[in-house]
């Protein structure tokens, strides 16, 4: 089933970006805009406005998952994409693959309203991405339905009874593996292939009847409201919005400390609309203009430029903005050994299904 | 040595020999098809597993083709940049291969190896891979040397310790992006599927020929790999091994391995390996010995079964029969009755029975003729006394073993024999038929008259000879019931017979026995019942009688009275004595009555009052009265002829008598023997005598008159008969009884009975005697109301014959002395 759906979602991505990528080479490509993206990861307003304000259009190409992300991009080699959202793990790998080019900074005047921390975060950010918004990855779960607060990644990799088949697993290595390291006292970006192998030994990953896999929906029927699941790894801005529908639901970053993702927009190695893609990310870089749309996403932008238009509510969010002890014992995925990748995969392969 | 013995001897060696033939035909062909059948099942079984195997290897190298040509591997092969190959690519080669495994589970391995031996993409579930390298397997040179082409290898899998197989296709890719279109494909790899042989060791351990051959994988060296018996296993690859390389034969014979000779079946399997079917000769030859030993069992069965088959056949159609016939011989020879011969056949034997079982039959039915003669009146066709007798001691004991109640009815029809006399015999035998017939239907439903169907549970109508007649009643719950069938019997009887174009009306009495409450004995209910009916006889016609005990006793008195009367008519033992009759006016002894006395021997001195209705009874009373005749004219003769001046003297004659109708001739006969005076006789009747027939009392009395001889009615007044005959018969006293004289108790007092007989005898010119007179006042009475003639004991009693001489010599001078 699994392979099904991945080839399913590549036929998709390619036949979109095939149907896209026509026009483009027939009219002048200079008002319309290709953004690989999140689902529901920018302001409407913001798109109307910049729409009307730069008489452009926005088309969105919507991936599901990190992996999903990189399989789009495989299958096109990023042709007819302008702008590709991509976490910070992951430049390194698009700069050498080619499929990502230079930021022209001097098109982004905004861009001294952004924190530089975020534009340091990682080797390759500085030259080619432009950060967006920033998060932790900690857990969600249902604190009524639980007999101890989750103060531990321990408790989520060796559940209590009460939680077993009502754990869900995110179907992402990185954080899978991260975390199950952060779990055994390891770093998340450990390359130790004897602390890695030791990630088998934890129930939650060995024992295929304690988990589910995948990610659970933000709506009112997500199934963690529902009570199917009670903790799951989960980022921040959707445990917050999950838990708009039920205030039973808590999100914690475990005292071993999480994962800090942060993301940023790339400039696709082939796109012939720099101009019109510097313009949108000028524009949304514009403080007033991240505040509306940090308050939208309701997510901690890395303009901080925006936070004097922010609403204390969100500046004191301890979910969007955690305490800074948590943030120093939380880690940002580094860029890995390909032998590390490799025993990853394998283990990985291992533990999905 | 009897015929059953000599039967046997015969059969058997007929059975004997055709089934010893059939079991060792039977044993040869069995045998053959057994060694057969092994064998093929061995060669079928190798032949079978080495196909499937074969199938299954082409399906997986077809599916390897195909995993081959899959997008992902050949970008993954093309990729050299390790980062992007490890980060980007192996987590979607995996799953690929994890896809591939999901659908066919035996693929328990696959992996993308490197030229090197290096396994650089490698998939085997939760199976821990050991090594990265295959470079230090003994197949990797062979396997490096093939790089163009598909190749296989058998090996035994580290990860697993199992055997497996592996299949590797050679992935040789040219780069579009880097190489010229010209040039030659780079070999970059092979991509590989283990396959696990599980499924074909569990088979092989499992699967046995026989009991003892088996199933065995040899490597192509011919080295045992799989094998239920690893003990074999150097055996088997010491003396298989060189054998099948040298012969390349598929059948190798007389293989010696340390449990035996052993006949081997190989055939090729995929890898160079082998596949082995180890059959022992012993296997051969234990299942030929299982198969004779089944055999022999059978074929001991068979012959025991057909054995007894025909034993009993024979049994059954000569043997039995003929023991049979004996029998039933032997027993109609004793005179015994063969019940059934049970012998139902259409042969010599059937005929033979049929023969004894008429004769048989008709010894039975002249036997039940004589029977039925014997125990059957021939007049009615009823039971007879004998059966009666023996059918009773039957339900009694029956009735004493239940405590049931039998009633035993003994009937009497009265008056039968006037019928006889008057009607004739015939009329007679018609009556007893048609009462016998009557009584038949009476008596309740299940009656017994045939004894051929002798029944304890029916009711029994016998006759026993004469008139009489028996209805047995058994199992009744009290005399009610033997009452309701005695007046069901009286009851029919108020219909006249038809008998010969006569009418007539006969009576019966009924006495009654019960068992137990009267009697125990077949004998004494007999005779108690026929004492009941005697009882009931005297009650007069149609009456029944239950028996009681002092029904007996009386019965036993009157029986010997009876008989000492016999004897005392024998013997002359009676006595007349003589009242005399006194004329109150004269004071003469005007007439004597004549009165019997009778002292027996044994009983002493009896009462005419007793054996006078005894006599009456038995009939006695005829020769009793004879007598009386003769003696009181023997003795007034006497006294004429010594010149006594006598009186007549009366003779009393009962009723019984004076209907018996010989009165007439006995009375003349007693004047005719002693020459006497009629006039001289008077008889004396009661009133009751007259009562029933009167015509013919008219003829005996006016017969009597015609003779000279005087009538007395005596008793006068106690009768109800009609005055009537007063007028119309010669009647020539009346004498009162002595029950109205002797309520004078003062001659001043009015008696109007006796003054109204006084002045009916004056009005009629009768005489009149009062009897009974005992004192003076009732003389006086009678004497001052005209009756002229007394007799009591006032004036005397009855005298005898000696004193009375005296008296009628001086009578009047005696008599008047004594009132003087």
């Amino acid at each position: 089933m699994q392979t099904l759906t991945h080839t399913f979602r590549y036929l998709f991505g390619i036949i979109f970006i095939a149907l896209i990528s026509l026009p483009t080479c027939a009219q002048a490509s200079d008002h319309k805009l290709v953004i690989l993206t999140w689902s529901e990861y920018l302001s409407e307003d913001l798109i109307r406005q910049f729409e009307q304000q730069f008489s452009a259009e926005l088309h969105f190409v919507y991936f599901e998952s990190d992996d999903h992300r990189d399989q789009i991009i495989n299958q096109t080699g990023g042709k007819g994409i302008d702008l590709i959202l991509v976490n910070g793990t992951n430049l390194d790998l698009y700069v050498r693959r080619k499929l990502i080019k230079p930021v022209p900074w001097e098109l982004l005047p905004n861009a001294r309203h952004i924190n530089d921390s975020w534009r340091d975060a990682f080797s390759a950010s500085s030259t080619y991405a432009v950060p967006y918004f920033w998060g932790t990855l900690g857990i969600a779960y249902r604190s009524d339905l639980v007999s101890k607060p989750f103060t531990s990644w321990k408790q989520l990799f060796d559940p209590a009874p009460e939680l077993h088949g009502k754990t869900l697993i995110v179907n992402n290595s990185r954080d899978i593996i991260g975390m199950a390291l952060k779990s055994l006292g390891y770093s998340a970006n450990s390359e130790d292939t004897k602390e890695l192998n030791q990630i088998m030994s934890l129930p939650l990953l060995s024992n295929p009847a304690l988990a589910q896999f995948g990610y659970i929906t933000l709506d009112a029927d997500s199934s963690l409201v529902k009570g199917d699941i009670i903790a799951t790894i989960a980022y921040g801005g959707d445990a917050l919005n999950v838990a708009e529908h039920d205030d039973r639901i808590r999100y914690v970053i475990p005292d071993e400390g999480g994962n800090i993702w942060v993301d940023y927009f790339a400039l696709a190695a082939n796109t012939n609309n720099t101009r019109l893609a510097m313009q949108f990310l000028n524009f949304i870089n514009q403080p007033e203009n991240a505040a509306i749309n940090a308050e939208a996403m309701y997510l901690a932008t890395a303009n901080t430029g925006a936070h004097q238009f922010l609403p204390e509510a969100i500046l004191k969010d301890p979910v969007i903005y955690p305490d800074t002890s948590l943030l120093e014992k939380s880690e940002l995925y580094r860029p890995l050994s390909p032998q590390a990748y490799r025993t990853r995969a394998t283990l990985f392969s291992r533990i999905s299904r | 040595m009897n015929l059953t013995h000599k039967t046997l001897y015969f059969i058997m060696p007929i059975i004997i020999a055709p089934i010893l033939v059939i079991g060792s035909v039977a044993f040869y062909k069995l045998n053959k098809l057994g060694e057969t059948s092994l064998t093929s099942q061995a060669t079928t079984v190798i032949s079978q597993i080495s196909d499937t195997l074969h199938n299954n290897i082409a399906n997986a190298e077809a599916n390897l083709k195909l995993l081959a040509e899959h997008q992902i591997v050949k970008q993954y092969a093309l990729t050299t940049d390790a980062s992007l190959k490890y980060q980007l690519l192996l987590p979607h080669l995996l799953d690929t291969f994890k896809g591939l495994q999901n659908s066919i589970q035996h693929y328990y391995e696959i992996r993308f190896i490197l030229p090197d031996g290096f396994e650089d993409a490698h998939w085997s579930g939760n199976i821990l891979n050991i090594s990265d390298s295959i470079a230090n397997e003994p197949y990797y040179n062979d396997l490096m040397t093939s790089t163009s082409r598909l190749s296989r290898y058998f090996f035994v899998d580290k990860n697993t310790d199992k055997p497996a197989i592996g299949i590797f296709y050679p992935i040789s890719l040219s780069d579009p992006a880097v190489d010229d279109v010209n040039i030659e494909p780079v070999f970059r790899g092979f991509l590989g599927i283990t396959i696990s042989l599980d499924s074909l060791s569990q088979q092989i351990n499992e699967y046995r020929l026989g009991k003892t051959g088996f199933l065995a994988i040899s490597d192509k060296d011919y080295s045992i790999i799989i094998s239920p018996y690893p003990d074999l296993n150097n055996d088997l690859t010491t003396q298989v091994g060189p054998y099948a390389r040298v012969t390349q034969k598929d059948i190798i014979d007389n293989v010696h391995t340390s449990s035996g000779m052993a006949t081997v079946f190989t055939r090729p399997l995929p890898a160079g390996m082998h596949i082995l079917a180890i059959l022992p000769e012993s296997e051969i030859t234990n299942s030929s010995y299982q198969l004779s030993k089944i055999i022999f069992i059978i074929t001991l069965l068979v012959l025991s079964i057909a054995t007894i088959i025909i034993y009993k056949s024979i049994r059954h159609i000569i043997l039995t029969p003929v023991e049979t016939l004996n029998t039933a011989t032997k027993s109609i020879g004793l005179g015994e009755h063969v019940e059934d011969l049970d012998i139902q056949r259409e042969d010599e034997l059937g005929d033979l029975a049929k023969t004894i079982t008429e004769m048989n039959d008709n010894l039975k039915r002249s036997h039940d003729k004589v029977s039925y003669i014997a125990n059957h009146d021939s007049l009615t066709g009823l039971p007879n006394r004998s059966l009666f007798q023996s059918y009773l001691s039957k339900i009694l004991s029956i009735a004493k073993q239940k405590d049931g109640k039998v009633a035993l009815l003994f009937i009497d029809l009265d008056d039968f024999k006037n019928i006889n006399d008057t009607l004739g015999h015939n009329a007679g035998d018609l009556l007893l038929c048609e009462f016998s017939t009557l009584l038949t239907h009476i008596v309740r439903k299940n009656i017994y008259t045939d004894f051929r169907h002798y029944d304890t549970a029916s009711d029994l109508v016998a006759r026993l000879g004469g008139d009489e007649f028996i209805v047995l009643l058994h199992d009744v719950e009290g005399p009610w019931e033997a009452s309701a069938v005695s007046e069901r019997i009286i009851r029919s009887l108020k219909e006249p017979f038809d008998l010969l174009d006569n009418q007539v009306y006969v009576g019966c009495s009924i006495g009654i026995a019960i068992y137990p409450d009267d009697a125990s004995s077949p004998g004494d209910m007999i005779q108690f019942s026929d004492i009941a009916m005697y009882h009931a006889k005297n009650l007069g016609k149609n009456h029944y009688q239950f028996y009681s005990k002092q029904l007996n006793q009386d019965l036993q008195e009157r029986l010997q009275i009876n008989n000492r009367l016999r004897v005392a008519l024998d013997n002359d033992a009676f006595t007349l004595v003589y009242q005399p009759k006194i004329n109150l006016i004269t004071g003469y002894i005007t007439g004597l009555e004549a009165l019997i006395r009778w002292t027996d021997d044994v009983l002493g001195q009896v009462s005419p009052a007793v054996f006078i209705p005894i006599a009456e009874e038995s009939g006695l009373i005829t020769p009793l009265t004879e007598w009386i005749l003769s003696k009181a004219c023997e003795q007034n003769k006497a006294w004429i002829n010594m010149g006594i001046k006598v009186v007549p003297v009366s003779v009393n004659v009962s009723s019984i008598q004076f209907r018996r109708r010989d009165l007439l001739s006995m009375v003349n006969r007693a004047i005719k023997e002693h020459d006497y005076d009629p006039a001289l006789i008077q008889i004396e009747l009661t009133e009751t005598s007259l009562l029933d027939s009167t015509q013919e009392a008219i003829e005996i009395i006016d017969g009597l008159s015609r003779s000279g001889i005087s009538i007395a009615l005596d008793d006068f007044g106690t009768g109800y008969s009609s005055l009537a005959y007063l007028n119309t018969l010669p009647i020539n006293t009346l004498k009162i009884d002595k029950s109205f004289v002797s309520r004078i108790t003062s001659s001043n007092e009015s008696y109007p009975i006796i003054d109204a007989i006084l002045a009916l005898a004056g009005a009629l010119r009768l005489d009149v005697v009062a009897e009974g007179v005992e004192n003076e006042e009732q003389l006086v009475y009678l004497k001052k109301h005209g009756c002229q003639t007394v007799q009591g004991f006032y004036l005397s009693r009855p005298l005898p014959a000696d004193q009375l001489q005296h008296c009628l010599e001086n009578s009047y001078a005696s008599l008047t002395s004594r009132h003087a």
